[in-house]
């Protein structure tokens, strides 16, 4: 039963409540379930030879959200056609969580969308109450609006849906001019129209890479009212004179310069990577270089996909990942004083266990419920390579694939992999998207992974021994919830720091509520949120091991 | 032990080093690789067979294995060369160089093997830093760089190292110092011109910070520096090496050997647009236009979106004042497709100028300066714009930054519709026409 708190509404999880994780032994962290909850007779793996259609082998993602309000996480599947069949639309699909397992809905509510998916973002765009939905696709984009009933109708909003005939991949929410309701980036790749294979190093015919392509512009739209307006000019986002478009294919919304104003990073393919600093009167500066995010330490641009973030070094300012392709570490950008990073890929250890994969989606969470973040990084080749242990997939797709990451934070200021990771880094797969949620409403966070194939992985977390403790907030602010607020929570001497991100991972879009792991603390003193808005407040704590809502306007 | 005893356990002894069975011959899947390739390959493979002691043998073969991305390969090879010829410094160089990337910790080992043989040697040094930083020595790596300067002072990549190392360790002077260094021996310096933005912009200097960050993203497209101990210069084989090396040589000039080595390319993949493009590029050069108008269209059919031939054909076409139409067509696609691209807009406004449409002119001038500011023809094109609207005092604004421009720049630029007429002096008639003199000679007289 929940607890009314001063603005703030606890409520046990329903799978169980406290302690209702495994029994305090260590056991393996993720158990593949994907059969057990529904999802594996939906599977439908490419047989056919690729034909190198560039973005059959770059999607798709997934989003993990409650679609219909009624306190359970359901899923989007984003999908696109075939490899030799573009043609034929492979529409999205929507499954519900009810009763223990994902049910596919007839029609999909409404969001069987037909387009060439890529990525999606899911949020409450017009402050009703109920989530909304955008597509990135290669082709023109789309943006479902809830009738309020979990069911969705196209909204045809000229400004976004009508945009440019090119490739987006992804899209972020965030209240960049605080006016109160949610505006949209559009992070855009390539201009792109097939011309046949490539001849990469090895001399052999495969997937061309972005260097032979233009990179377009990534559109921000501004929501006024509830309708979008295209506002790239007026907001300064054209990239200065003589650079190139980025290609883009992964960004993160959020305060990255500690002025409180949410800023853009843009994760670039091949190119230095955005980050856009708002100038707080509805424009923006690119700060990339100047900030220490662009290239890596070595003054290189590289790759850059996938990119996620929390405060690994304690210091209430986040910090980024950014996932690569393999011989380029996926890199660790670690907060500086004054809204500046540095590389830390080496220093944190990280850099040791990734340099043979291909990065995509990444996510920072607390698998093992210790007190510290640990990373999940979803793998898969673009250009062929050897066929790996654990590869399952056809004979020409097994060239392209590879195991994921599970990497352990040790809490002393480096990652390792981990010990027990157990079924999330056994099949070599061709994983792009990558969300984490408490699914099963265990009070520990469950991983879903999305294929190139369209096959989903639902991987169980049994990590963490019984006496481990967690807090999860859900942060809203005007009805909804407050994309880009910071949520700290205190308990003695220990401070945990998240944001509410829920666009990061790659083409993801996830679980709007932060979820923190207690180690064995089992209250918590107080709740402190900075609101998008720039104002604070304190919320007071209570026990572990249950959710508190904080309402913006109803804290101290 | 008898003398005779002694004799035959030497004899025995140097069979068995000596005979000994060599390490198998790594073979990468030539499954694929295009006929030149494997050719290629499989000679140098044949050769290891017949002669399995030679070392050169084996450092060929690991040269081409390299050429192709085949790393893992390629350093299995030069071990083995190394085995058999432990003295020479190449094998564990290039072996070094073949895992610098994906294997920094062994590679480091191989780099200190080849300082053990040859320590005065700069690029190792280098290298060697550049694998600890990468494996987390930033104490031996600094060593290294230090090193590797004392031999080699105009080193600049050294000297970037260092910098690099004092701005992760937040030792802001000293990074601002060694890294304005390396800009004074190598003034496009990426690497040099990123980090130093980063100093600059901790420390308050935003403005400059900006200068440095765009000077840096602008040079990110130049090649690398040729490493003297490692010249590579094995006969290419296959597209992509060609590719890499017919680059190469157009941006060194040599124009007639990159074009042999894209007949080669588009013989052997007529499908790809981009060699198509590239041999436009040297026909361009070899004053063979008609040859690379048609070479430019071939790639256009290939790939209707490459910006590059449009932007290629509208030059083409400028300069045939009958073909101002043509050119005015490409360069309007070029800037659609990139819209970026400050030539793009520049030669829209001169084939707009060449069909008398001013207005459409003046548009893609100011699109051009928005993009890049420093363009000396785009303001005396907009100043002759202006004074012909009897906007005197734009013209000459416009004008005078020509000018300083164009003192600033120390190669001549010279006009579009009439080629190796230097700008100049058509700057300064234009001025003298408005009727005064111009800021920059007056204080230059003065």
């Amino acid at each position: 039963m929940g607890v009314l708190l001063t603005g703030c509404v606890a409520a046990p999880p329903r799978g169980g409540g406290a302690s209702t994780v495994s029994p305090d032994v260590e056991s393996p962290w993720f158990r593949e379930a994907t059969a057990e909850v529904g999802l594996a007779s939906e599977a439908e793996p490419w047989t056919a030879e690729g034909e190198y259609f560039l973005p059959e082998v770059t999607g798709p993602g997934l989003a993990l959200a409650d679609l219909d309000g009624d306190g359970d996480l359901d899923l989007i599947q984003v999908r696109f056609p075939p490899p030799g069949a573009r043609d034929r639309p492979a529409p999205n699909r929507v499954y519900v969580w009810s009763e223990g397992r994902f049910h596919r809905l007839p029609g999909d509510a409404g969001l069987a969308d037909p387009g060439y998916g890529q990525g999606v973002a899911v949020a409450d765009t017009d402050n009703d109450g109920d989530l909304d939905v955008f597509f990135a696709n290669y082709g023109r984009d789309s943006f479902y609006r809830n009738r309020g009933d979990g069911s969705f109708e196209p909204f045809t909003d000229a400004a976004v849906v009508g945009g440019p005939d090119v490739w987006s991949s992804a899209g972020v929410f965030c209240d960049y001019d605080r006016d109160g309701d949610l505006d949209l980036y559009v992070v855009r790749y390539l201009r792109y129209a097939y011309a046949g294979h490539c001849i990469q190093g090895g001399t052999i015919r495969d997937y061309c890479g972005p260097s032979g392509f233009d990179g377009v512009p990534d559109s921000l739209y501004r929501n006024e009212g509830g309708t979008f307006r295209e506002v790239n000019a007026e907001a300064g986002l054209a990239p200065p004179g003589g650079w190139r478009y980025g290609k883009g294919l992964g960004a993160v919304c959020l305060d990255l310069t500690g002025d409180g104003w949410p800023d853009i990073f843009v994760a670039n393919d091949g190119e230095p990577n955005y980050l856009w600093v708002n100038q707080r009167d509805g424009t923006f500066r690119e700060e990339g270089s100047l900030r220490g995010v662009a290239v890596n330490r070595h003054g290189a641009p590289e790759a850059s996909m996938g990119v996620t973030v929390a405060d690994l070094n304690d210091d209430g300012s986040p910090d980024l990942y950014v996932t690569h392709l393999s011989q380029e570490n996926n890199r660790l950008y670690l907060s500086q004083p004054g809204g500046f990073f540095a590389d830390a890929s080496i220093e944190w250890g990280l850099a040791r266990y990734d340099l043979p994969f291909t990065g995509f989606g990444c996510l920072f969470f607390d698998a093992d419920l210790d007190g510290d973040q640990d990373l999940a990084v979803a793998n898969g080749r673009v250009y062929r390579g050897p066929v790996l242990p654990g590869a399952g997939l056809s004979p020409f797709w097994n060239l392209y694939a590879e195991p994921d990451l599970l990497l352990e934070n040790n809490g002393q200021k480096t990652f390792a992999p981990a010990r027990l990771a157990g079924d999330f880094t056994v099949p070599a797969t061709i994983t792009r998207g990558l969300a984490w949620g408490d699914v099963d409403d265990d009070g520990d966070l469950d991983l879903v992974a999305s294929t190139t194939d369209h096959r989903l992985r639902f991987y169980r977390n049994e990590a963490a021994p019984a006496r481990r403790h967690w807090l999860r907030v859900r942060a809203l602010a005007g009805g909804r919830d407050a994309i880009g607020a910071r949520v700290q929570v205190f308990a003695g001497e220990r401070r945990w720091t998240g944001w509410v991100v829920p666009q990061q991972s790659y083409q993801t879009s996830g679980d709007p509520r932060l979820h923190f792991g207690l180690g064995e603390i089992d209250r918590v003193g107080k709740v402190e949120v900075l609101w998008p808005d720039g104002t604070t407040e304190r919320f007071p704590g209570g026990a572990a091991n249950r959710e508190i809502v904080c309402r913006r306007g109803e804290g101290a | 032990m008898s003398k005779r005893d002694a004799g035959l356990r030497a004899i025995l002894l140097w069979a068995l080093v000596c005979c000994a069975p060599a390490v198998p011959v790594p073979e990468p899947d030539l499954e694929q690789a295009e006929e030149e390739v494997r050719q290629a390959v499989e000679q140098a493979q044949r050769k290891v067979r017949e002669e399995p002691r030679s070392a050169s043998a084996w450092g060929a073969l690991g040269d081409r294995y390299r050429a192709h991305l085949w790393l893992r390969e390629a350093a299995a090879c030069y071990a083995e060369a190394q085995r058999l010829e432990p003295e020479k410094f190449d094998w564990p160089y290039r072996r070094g160089k073949a895992l610098r990337v994906e294997d920094p910790q062994e590679a480091a080992r191989a780099f200190e093997r080849a300082l053990a043989l040859a320590p005065g040697e700069p690029m190792a040094h280098y290298y060697l830093a550049d694998a600890l930083v990468r494996i987390g020595e930033p104490s031996r790596a600094r060593e290294h760089y230090t090193r590797a300067l004392e031999l080699d002072p105009a080193l600049a990549d050294a000297l970037v190292g260092l910098g690099q190392l004092a701005l992760s360790e937040n030792r802001l002077e000293e990074a601002e110092g060694l890294l304005r260094r390396a800009l004074v021996l190598e003034n496009d310096h990426p690497a040099a011109h990123l980090a130093l933005a980063q100093v600059l912009a901790r420390t308050g200097r935003q403005s400059e910070a900006r200068g440095h960050a765009d000077a840096g993203r602008r040079s990110l497209r130049r090649g690398a520096s040729p490493d003297p101990r490692d010249p590579m210069q094995l006969e290419p084989a296959g597209s992509v090496v060609r590719s890499g090396l017919a680059r190469r040589l157009l941006r060194e000039g040599r124009t007639e050997q990159a074009l042999q080595e894209l007949d080669r390319i588009v013989a052997l993949h007529p499908e790809l647009a981009t060699p198509h493009y590239l041999r436009g590029v040297a026909l361009v050069r070899l004053s063979r236009a008609a040859e690379a108008e048609r070479e430019f269209r071939r790639a256009l059919e290939l790939d209707p979106l490459m910006a590059e031939a449009h932007l290629a054909l509208g030059q083409l076409y400028l300069a045939q004042p009958q073909e101002a139409a043509r050119a005015y067509a490409h360069f309007t696609a070029a800037a659609a497709l990139r819209p970026d691209e400050a030539p793009a807009h520049l030669g829209r406004a001169e084939a707009a100028l060449g069909l008398q449409r001013l207005e459409e002119a003046r548009a893609a001038l100011e699109a051009a300066l928005r993009l890049d500011p420093d363009l000396p023809l785009a303001h005396y094109r907009l100043g002759l714009l202006a004074a012909m609207r009897g906007d005197t005092r734009a013209a000459r604004a416009s004008l005078e930054r020509a000018e300083r421009l164009l003192l600033q720049e120390a190669t001549e630029a010279s006009l579009p519709d009439a080629p190796g007429e230097a700008l100049l002096p058509r700057v300064r008639r234009a001025l003298l026409a408005l009727g005064e003199d111009s800021a920059p000679r007056r204080s230059s007289r003065e």
